[in-house]
């Protein structure tokens, strides 16, 4: 718990008062005015520098539940493997109507064990919005009719794994259910191993009269291919282990064996067409938890998985098997466009072609399964080293330890020191530390955070709204009347993506009508430009509801556009006319008559 | 969904599956024991009897439990201390509901092998040596429609389902019209309908063909009402599942009675889970409508997305078996068709998502699947009107040329239960429906039917070949062995080591697939030599495949003291292990 001590605690709201006035003491005097756009006098202090554990991450989530009870939830999806939560904070706020009936986004990271720092962009997220709903007309209204579900790890064991044992930036990249990675009928027998002990695992290198490599003249730490013409000096012998179980092998069985981004049930395939999605999709607890939990919330139409590293708003689809429907594709691509303003260096691109193929990835599943918008953004990019595209000799390791030399002050990299290797004799370890090349340093952290975050909350913002506009009633004689009205949907994401209305997976939005008794009831559709006209325009068509004509049903609304009902109905008196959609919400207008 | 549309595809459905016979003559679908098969409870409480009888030489395991929360049990039989770890067949049956002939097969083979042991020498010596684990029905929850009334053909679990998305679930399954205890075929009369009758046949519809003059009679549903008035037949029975989709390969997403995705069901991923617990499982005889035994799978080339080849990242999925595992599934085909007399098994129902393609293609074993049993070729028509029909027609006889008899199977069908089971075909006969004005009928195939053979004769002889070939697979599983390995002298202290490892088994050690999968897991073929040097040579391989009957040698030079022992092992679960000492001299 080391790294709890670093931010001020405050657990229960009886305590509230008192410790943020104790804040206001201790900080006032010193001058403090919030910098635009950050939170003016945070109730609960959390440093954005740095990455937290499992314990630290519920503590967080409880203590933004103690000091903002009425805008955040603390709950478990399920556990893991090894038995930890994997905490949901659901933001959202609650004085306002029922947080599982609004339009929701859903937000995690790291999946991958080694792609710690979407945790802390999605805790810094809930932590944001808390800390700014009372002091930004535009968040309050947010969480007014909005929800965002933020689970910061969907892989709670291999990323304490991560944090908590010698590793590299790359591993590991696997959960911890144990698996045969080698095929020998031993499991996890020959991970890598911190021979140094210096709580790092980095390279070995072993100086070699025929190696291939030299020391880089501009950066000596980095060994670069000999040029041509040129003999070498080292050979490169991995990262740093032993053969633990004496099989003429280095490393070759490590924890877990498998990749947790290619165990989902849409399109998941086999080994040999996909490497590591294990023996069956949903195969892993943690990927069941999340299904589940997004299956019993259907409110959700919007996702972000937050990977690393490269600088990329990736889509689907995972493989070229998959089309994404073109309407589908429009809402994307307004989003992701979007995206790329609001992260500068990050590329929209599609997985299957503008990074690699993946089969049966998260991304992909809440698409294609559950018909939802999600992306996916690989966080960090070298652009960010010195906010140029463009690395020394087209070489990032050597722009990135130019960087470690001249902003670091060279803390990105464990000197090379010697070794005596049982297998391979005088070798030389060494390499950059596990936090640096796919994560961003401290002090890009935040901003890196918050630039993400801007993005979801972009994209929260434009989940579908139902609203309805107008209502028109009109005598037809014989105690009849009509009653007409108009629902839009005010943002840019429809109620049901094309994937969802073709697969029929949500059910359809309704538009009811309350008052008068209704004795016929239509979905009009055509007379162009979308509603507004009334008295039926030309070339507008009516199409009956037989059953059940109060509740018009209406497969779908469009971003930014609007749907049009009529009924028949007997009767005065008040009107209601609602409009209700999974993932729209819900709304109500009444006229009196 | 369209009505039509609708129609149609519960239509190709029923005419894919339930080219039925009836199990029995009955009025009640409440009355226990009138068919050769066993409900649910029957069937466990056989199980439960028959692992109690035969102590260590039976054992019995819940796989999972049904929505309908009814288990799924998993039969172990084999005598010896090694049964629960040698290499093992698997059994696996009525993946699909109405398949339960398939409950039947691995049930009385189960239990004419336990009895048979001690007694007959074949099965004694089989059981000694080898295990067979038996799941007799994987679907329990839609096997037991054929055995509650109104009986019917079932192929989705209890889980809750909305099919048609209207907020309700279950709201409009099938209505025994006519109370005759089964939920057979309703014909409309009206002008829009597709089907009339065969002038053949007249019990007999089949499609009318607007390019010979033909017009439409009937609508053809099945039976029942619209119970919830949104103006659609049955479009939302009890059911969700059905497991026969609900594996990987060639998954229908979202497809009807797919789930939610692959595994979604209790059933499915009890199954998957309980064969990741049973590495020993080497092979797996899969009883439901997939048949892969007259008409072997084959290899067949050709490419996959974007010219890339099959079975890769961007290929995409395999579209056959792999070229090394043809002549094995030559040869499964050539052992059934001698051991069980068949000469020939009806067309293969292709099925997205089925059991028998996922052992094979996504779990990596040998995976032979049988219907178990089909109608039999009828005595042939030799009247004028039957010659002009096709006579007997070809049962499933595939590919139909042109003008060919669209509707042979079913003709033969009729023909075959007219002598051998006169009550399987429901007569038409007038129902009512208030409101209805249109003349409807009642009547078709009892629920069950074209799948399950009657008691008698042609249940016996099923019995009979079906556990001759269980018999015959559970001999062919792998077994590896190794002759004493020869040591040489090539110098003071230095030895070569040669050592031949041998597949005794009649199928190869793994498939192809498999290996390329990684499951099942390889020969692990390790020489120990302690602290002594290995000048040449591995000190752990991984081997395989290796064929049936086939060998692999291999050789080390060690160098360690004259009298020293070393130690050779070669083992994995599918082929069992084998370990020879070794003195260096």
């Amino acid at each position: 718990m080391r790294t709890l001590s670093a931010f001020v605690l405050l657990s229960a709201s009886a305590l509230a008062g008192a410790t943020s006035a104790a804040a206001q003491q201790s900080l006032a005097p010193l001058g403090n005015l919030a910098a635009t756009g950050s939170p003016r006098n945070p109730k609960v202090q959390v440093m954005w520098d740095r990455f937290y554990d499992h314990a630290a991450i519920g503590e967080i989530g409880r203590r933004l539940q103690a000091a903002h009870p009425n805008t955040c939830r603390l709950s478990s999806m399920g556990k893991s493997q090894e038995g930890r939560d994997m905490w949901v904070i659901t933001v959202s706020d609650f004085t306002k109507g029922d947080p599982d009936k609004k339009p929701a986004m859903y937000v995690d990271g790291n999946i991958h064990s080694n792609e710690i720092q979407g945790t802390e962009f999605a805790l810094y997220t809930a932590w944001y919005l808390c800390e700014r709903k009372d002091e930004v007309p535009w968040i309050a209204e947010l969480l007014a009719d909005r929800t965002l579900y933020i689970v910061p790890t969907i892989n709670p064991d291999g990323r304490e794994h991560y944090l908590k044992e010698p590793n590299t930036a790359s591993s590991p990249r696997t959960g911890k259910v144990p698996r045969d990675n080698d095929g020998d009928g031993v499991i996890d027998e020959d991970g890598l191993d911190d021979l140094d002990g210096d709580g790092h695992i980095t390279q070995m290198r072993r100086r070699n009269p025929n190696g291939r490599f030299i020391q880089s003249p501009e950066e000596p730490r980095l060994l670069i291919p000999a040029p041509p013409g040129q003999k070498g000096e080292w050979e490169i012998l991995g990262q740093e282990g032993i053969d633990n179980d004496g099989d003429g092998q280095v490393n070759e069985d490590a924890i877990g064996g498998y990749d947790p981004n290619r165990n989902w049930p849409w399109r998941w395939m086999p080994g040999y067409v996909q490497g590591g999605s294990d023996f069956y999709p949903t195969s892993l607890p943690e990927t069941r938890n999340v299904i589940a939990f997004v299956q019993s919330h259907p409110n959700i139409a919007g996702a972000q998985s937050y990977h690393n590293s490269g600088g990329m708003i990736l889509r689907g689809p995972g493989s070229p098997q998959d089309e994404y429907r073109p309407q589908d594709v429009q809402v994307y691509d307004q989003l992701g466009r979007t995206g790329e303003r609001i992260l500068p260096g990050y590329r929209y691109i599609v997985v299957w072609s503008g990074l690699y193929i993946v089969w049966g990835g998260e991304l992909d599943w809440f698409y294609g399964a559950r018909g939802i918008v999600t992306f996916s953004n690989e966080l960090w990019t070298s652009f960010k080293l010195f906010e140029k595209p463009d690395t020394v000799n087209n070489r990032y390791d050597q722009t990135a330890l130019e960087f470690d030399r001249l902003l670091l002050f060279r803390d990105a990299f464990v000197p090379w020191k010697a070794y005596k290797h049982p297998q391979y004799g005088d070798i030389e370890i060494g390499g950059t530390k596990k936090t640096f090349g796919r994560a961003e340093p401290g002090f890009l952290l935040q901003a890196e955070g918050h630039r993400n975050m801007a993005f979801s909350l972009y994209q929260t913002y434009q989940l579908p709204k139902v609203e309805v506009d107008s209502i028109a009633v009109t005598p037809l004689g014989n105690g009849l009347s009509e009653v007409t009205a108009i629902v839009y949907n005010r943002r840019l994401v429809p109620t049901h993506t094309q994937q969802d209305v073709e697969n029929r997976i949500s059910r359809p939005d309704y538009i009811s009508l309350t008052g008068p008794s209704v004795v016929a009831g239509y979905q009009v559709t055509g007379g162009g430009g979308g509603g507004g006209f009334f008295g039926g325009p030309p070339n507008e068509i009516s199409v009956e509801q037989k059953r059940n004509p109060q509740r018009i049903e209406i497969p779908n609304i469009p971003g930014n556009s609007s749907v049009k009902v009529k009924w028949v109905v007997r009767g005065s008196g008040p009107v209601t006319v609602t409009a209700d959609s999974e993932k729209g919400g819900s709304h109500s207008k009444s006229v009196g008559r | 969904m369209s009505r039509s549309s609708f129609t149609d595809w519960r239509l190709a459905f029923y005419f894919a599956l339930s080219f039925c016979v009836v199990i029995a003559s009955s009025t009640s679908g409440q009355s226990v024991r009138e068919t050769p098969y066993r409900a649910h409870a029957a069937l466990t409480q056989n199980l439960q009897s028959l692992a109690g009888a035969n102590g260590p030489r039976a054992q019995l395991v819940t796989v999972a439990t049904s929505p309908g929360g009814r288990a799924i049990q998993a039969l172990r039989i084999g005598a010896g201390a090694d049964a629960a770890s040698r290499p093992a067949l698997l059994v696996v049956a009525n993946a699909s509901g109405p398949h339960i002939v398939g409950s039947e097969i691995a049930l009385v083979t189960a239990e004419r092998l336990l009895s048979g042991y001690g007694k007959d020498s074949t099965i004694t010596r089989l059981l000694d040596q080898r295990t067979i684990w038996f799941i007799p029905r994987l679907n329990p929850d839609a096997a037991e429609a054929l055995f509650r009334g109104p009986r019917q053909e079932r192929t989705a679990n209890d889980a809750p389902w909305d099919d048609d998305r209207d907020q309700a679930t279950n709201e409009d399954g099938p209505d025994d019209l006519n109370a005759d205890g089964v939920i057979t075929m309703l014909r409309i009369e009206d002008p829009t309908g597709e089907w009339m009758v065969d002038p053949t046949d007249p019990s007999l519809l089949r499609r009318a063909d607007p390019a010979k003059g033909e017009r439409g009679k009937y609508i053809l549903v099945r039976e029942g009402k619209d119970d919830d008035g949104d103006e659609r037949l049955n479009e939302d029975g009890l059911g969700g599942t059905d497991i026969n989709k609900n594996f990987t390969f060639s998954h229908p997403h979202l497809g009807a009675e797919a789930g939610m995705h692959p595994f979604s069901s209790p059933e499915a991923r009890g199954l998957v889970e309980f064969v990741m617990a049973h590495p020993e499982i080497a092979a797996v005889y899969v009883i439901g409508p997939q048949d892969n035994t007259a008409r072997p799978w084959t290899f067949r080339a050709g490419t996959g997305i974007a010219g890339a080849a099959t079975g890769t990242s961007a290929g995409g999925p395999l579209q056959s078996i792999a070229r090394p595992d043809e002549p094995t599934y030559a040869d499964f085909s050539r052992r059934f068709l001698r051991t069980t007399g068949v000469t020939r098994t009806p067309t293969d129902v292709p099925n997205g998502g089925d059991v028998l393609s996922w052992f094979y293609y996504d779990f990596g074993r040998w995976s032979i699947g049988s219907r178990g049993w089909w109608v039999p070729e009828a005595p042939r028509d030799t009247s004028a009107a039957g010659r002009t029909a096709g006579g007997g027609g070809a049962p499933g006889g595939g590919a139909a040329g042109a003008g060919a008899d669209l509707i042979a199977d079913e003709r033969n069908a009729f023909r075959w239960a007219r002598a051998r089971q006169p009550d399987a075909f429901v007569p038409w006969t007038k129902v009512t429906i208030p409101g209805e004005t249109r003349n409807l009928e009642v009547g078709g195939w009892k629920p069950g039917a074209l799948l399950n053979p009657p008691a008698g004769g042609e249940l016996d002889s099923t019995l009979a070949r079906q556990q001759r070939f269980i018999a015959e697979l559970a001999g062919l599983l792998p077994k590896v062995a190794m002759a004493e390995p020869t040591v040489e002298t090539i110098g003071a202290g230095v030895y070569r080591i040669t050592a031949d490892l041998v597949n005794q088994g009649g199928m190869p050690t793994t498939s192809s697939i498999g290996q390329r999968l990684g499951n099942p897991r390889r020969i692990r073929l390790e020489l120990t030599v302690g602290s002594h040097t290995m000048l040449s040579g591995r000190k752990v391989e991984l081997i395989g495949p290796l064929a049936a009957g086939g060998s692999l040698r291999r050789t080390w030079t060690v160098v360690a003291p004259a009298g020293t022992s070393i130690t050779l092992k070669a083992e994995s679960p599918t082929t069992g292990s084998v370990t020879r000492t070794i003195t260096l001299r």
